[in-house]
């Protein structure tokens, strides 16, 4: 993993995707092919390059066999299926995001090579159907996205030091820490995430990625006390 | 002191009227449940009518050849006709505000400075009341009442009328009369040629056949023969029997099928054109007999997204799309949804689908943050009751939204970035809380609403055994707007307001919820 990503794009998408990963420690570099829209990103101090999305050479020119992923962020969808097609074709192992506003986009964008694709008005017509009919949990989630009630999700692995290592989850004590267990990754059973709803057991092993919902530093505080 | 006198004792019956809040209250409430369709005690009103008018007609013409108990007699002619005469007095009563109408000439005279002449004040302002009297309603309302007077049998004959009441308090033939009555010029125009024509027809035939056709003794034979002519009836007991007769028939037929032609494209234009306006008066009724609805402004992306994700809002119809965009709301129309082309940010648009009674929610998904704007401070403005719901396109503009009413403000390019930034920088979180906000069945957030009926009421969170469904307790919120306790302790005691957020699969969450009674925002 080398921890960069290229921003295709700084339009309204681009801007947000920016705003939001800018967070995270990832150097971040935007790729643009208007001009004024270089000079904006300029201006607000980006790492930003002008190239020709209709012209592979400017693409192969960007360095992108050195990235770790790529997110087609226009604010125009043909442009973001184009882009996608002609990364994919030059590029078949690199991980493409795209942003999507509609059903049909996101099969398009898949079929184009895109390896996950976020569909933002599927997202916000589920948001809103839960504020519609669930009010106050849509809420308390909605608090997460834009840190409202200071609480958040938060993962922790599991390493050979941990004394969580080789227990079984029922064991733990969560309450002293007022955190809550949601689910985890036991890659005893797989990769996949399972909700603690689902009422299965876990022996915690060494890898495995339990999901817990707290404060910060409540969550911090349980990792640290158990090897984390 | 006799003007002053003479004044008072007759402007102070008036006057102490305009002044009651009691009597105005009074008034205006029985103003809404006779006159307000919107009303559901007005509705249930026309429902007890027509049911009294069907009934007490068919006893009517039972009667006629079959003899009836004496208690029908009494239910279909005093009863009926007492019911009857309260709703014409109370009509009559409503019908204007005879006070105002005295009070206003009053101060009409005292303005100018002449001497206000009481009697001509009263006599003027009383003539206005009782031209209800000839108002066609009116006049419908009365005959209704006269078969009540059994002396004379040939009254029965206004039963009739009672039929004619039904215009008033049946919607759909109250429409149909208001759509004839669009048209009354042509239909007028048509009128007064038909009548042109079968006495032009009627005279010809008589100048023409009368020594010559024995079925034609008098002028009213000819003329019934023209209409029964023209009207394409033709019972043939009268037929002409010369040959100018004959050319006279011809060219009646040929007259009377072109203005029967011409009557049935006015009045089917006359539908066409107002059957979308029945259609949107129709689905707005539908509405506000609704206890819950939703009015859905834009018929965007978002909104085309939304209602995908929604089918059981559709199934519902409890819902209704506006767009000012014609087209955008023909392709509405053709996918199967709800919408009228009306424009959201009037007063009067969203004032049509406003029912006091019930529980409105609006969503703002115009696209365009000013207008959702604009929408919101309209619907705010009609009342603060209806909960808005909007998409902000652009974050900057979160804090207007929000000073501008908006209940919940839903940010579609900042929550697809964060859900974005989770998948990458936090995958296990974008799977958990995907899981969660796609509501997967295992993974439902649902919330648990108490009052007084709920059986954990004055219980402890320990008490619920929450773990025993693999429940997990997020938190317990005070109410909308209390504050919210994240992971309660188990001592802490469940009360009447409180909403418990909690995530389940969805069979375990419906499960505990009919097992103690829980509420649900719905």
């Amino acid at each position: 993993m080398s921890n960069v990503i290229y921003i295709f794009g700084y339009g309204k998408f681009g801007k947000s995707v920016y705003k939001a990963l800018s967070k995270f420690d990832y150097t971040i570099k935007i790729k643009v092919v208007v001009q004024d829209i270089y000079n904006e990103a300029v201006n607000d101090g980006l790492d930003v390059e002008l190239y020709d999305m209709y012209d592979d050479e400017s693409i192969k020119s960007l360095g992108l066999e050195s990235v770790d992923r790529v997110i087609c962020a226009m604010d125009n969808n043909h442009k973001n299926l184009f882009l996608t097609l002609s990364i994919r074709e030059l590029y078949p192992k690199l991980y493409i995001m795209g942003l999507s506003n509609s059903i049909h986009l996101t099969d398009k964008l898949k079929m184009a090579g895109a390896n996950r694709v976020i569909d933002t008005y599927g997202l916000s017509g589920l948001m809103i159907k839960n504020v519609l009919l669930k009010p106050a949990s849509s809420e308390f989630l909605q608090g997460f996205i834009n840190n409202s009630h200071g609480l958040i999700f938060k993962e922790f692995t599991i390493t050979k030091e941990s004394d969580l290592d080789g227990k079984m989850v029922s064991t733990i004590d969560f309450d002293s820490y007022n955190i809550i267990f949601i689910g985890m990754v036991d890659l005893e059973k797989g990769k996949n995430f399972i909700f603690t709803t689902a009422g299965q057991e876990h022996k915690i092993d060494e890898d495995d990625i339990l999901l817990l919902v707290g404060k910060e530093e409540n969550i911090d505080k349980f990792i640290k006390a158990h090897g984390g | 002191m006799a003007k002053s006198r003479e004044k008072t004792i007759f402007m102070s019956p008036f006057l102490y009227l305009a002044r009651s809040k009691k009597y105005r209250d009074t008034k205006a409430y029985f103003r809404t449940i006779f006159k307000d369709p919107t009303n559901k005690v007005k509705q249930w009103i026309d429902y007890f009518l027509i049911v009294l008018i069907l009934s007490s007609v068919a006893i009517f013409i039972y009667e006629v050849k079959n003899p009836i108990p004496v208690w029908l007699e009494y239910y279909a002619v005093y009863f009926a006709s007492a019911i009857f005469l309260i709703e014409y007095m109370v009509n009559f009563w409503l019908y204007n505000d005879i006070h105002k109408d005295i009070l206003t000439e009053y101060n009409k005279a005292k303005i100018i400075g002449i001497k206000p002449n009481y009697y001509r004040i009263f006599f003027k302002s009383l003539l206005k009341k009782l031209s209800y009297i000839i108002t066609p309603v009116a006049i419908i309302d009365l005959l209704a009442i006269l078969p009540a007077y059994r002396p004379l049998r040939i009254l029965r004959i206004f039963v009739l009328f009672r039929f004619l009441k039904l215009l008033k308090h049946s919607k759909s033939l109250y429409q149909f009369v208001e759509v004839l009555s669009d048209r009354k010029f042509e239909l007028l125009t048509l009128l007064v040629l038909f009548v042109f024509v079968v006495v032009v027809g009627g005279l010809a035939i008589y100048t023409l056949e009368d020594m010559e056709n024995e079925n034609i003794k008098s002028l009213i034979d000819a003329l019934y023969w023209s209409f029964i002519t023209i009207t394409t009836v033709g019972y043939g007991d009268i037929s002409p029997v010369t040959i100018p007769g004959k050319v006279v028939s011809l060219v009646i037929i040929i007259l009377g099928i072109t203005m029967i032609s011409f009557a049935t494209s006015v009045i089917v234009s006359a539908f066409s054109e107002k059957l979308h306006e029945l259609k949107e008066d129709r689905i707005t009724e539908h509405l506000q007999s609704k206890s819950e609805f939703l009015v859905i402004c834009g018929y965007g992306q978002l909104t085309k997204v939304f209602l995908q994700k929604n089918r059981e809002l559709i199934d519902s119809n409890e819902y209704i799309i506006l767009d000012n965009d014609a087209s955008r709301v023909q392709e509405a129309n053709l996918s199967g949804y709800r919408a009228i082309n009306d424009d959201a940010s009037r007063y009067e648009v969203l004032k049509r689908f406003y029912n006091n009674s019930s529980k409105i929610t609006l969503l703002a998904l115009t696209g365009d943050d000013v207008e959702n704007i604009y929408i919101t401070l309209n619907a705010k403005s009609l009342s603060r009751k209806i909960r808005v719901i909007a998409a902000a396109r652009d974050i900057k503009l979160y804090n207007k939204y929000v000073r501008a009413g908006v209940d919940r403000v839903v940010l579609p390019n900042e929550l697809a970035s964060s859900v974005l930034t989770s998948s990458i920088a936090y995958p296990t979180i974008f799977k958990a809380v995907n899981a969660i906000l796609s509501s997967k069945n295992v993974a439902t957030l649902d919330e648990y609403y108490i009052d007084n009926y709920s059986k954990i009421k004055d219980k402890s969170v320990q008490e619920l055994d929450l773990n025993r469904y693999n429940i997990v307790l997020f938190a317990i919120k005070k109410g909308f707007k209390g504050v919210l306790i994240f992971n309660p302790k188990s001592d802490y005691i469940v009360k009447d307001g409180d909403i418990l957020i909690v995530l389940g699969n969805k069979i375990a969450i419906e499960y505990f919820r009919e097992l103690h009674n829980l509420g649900s925002y719905s």
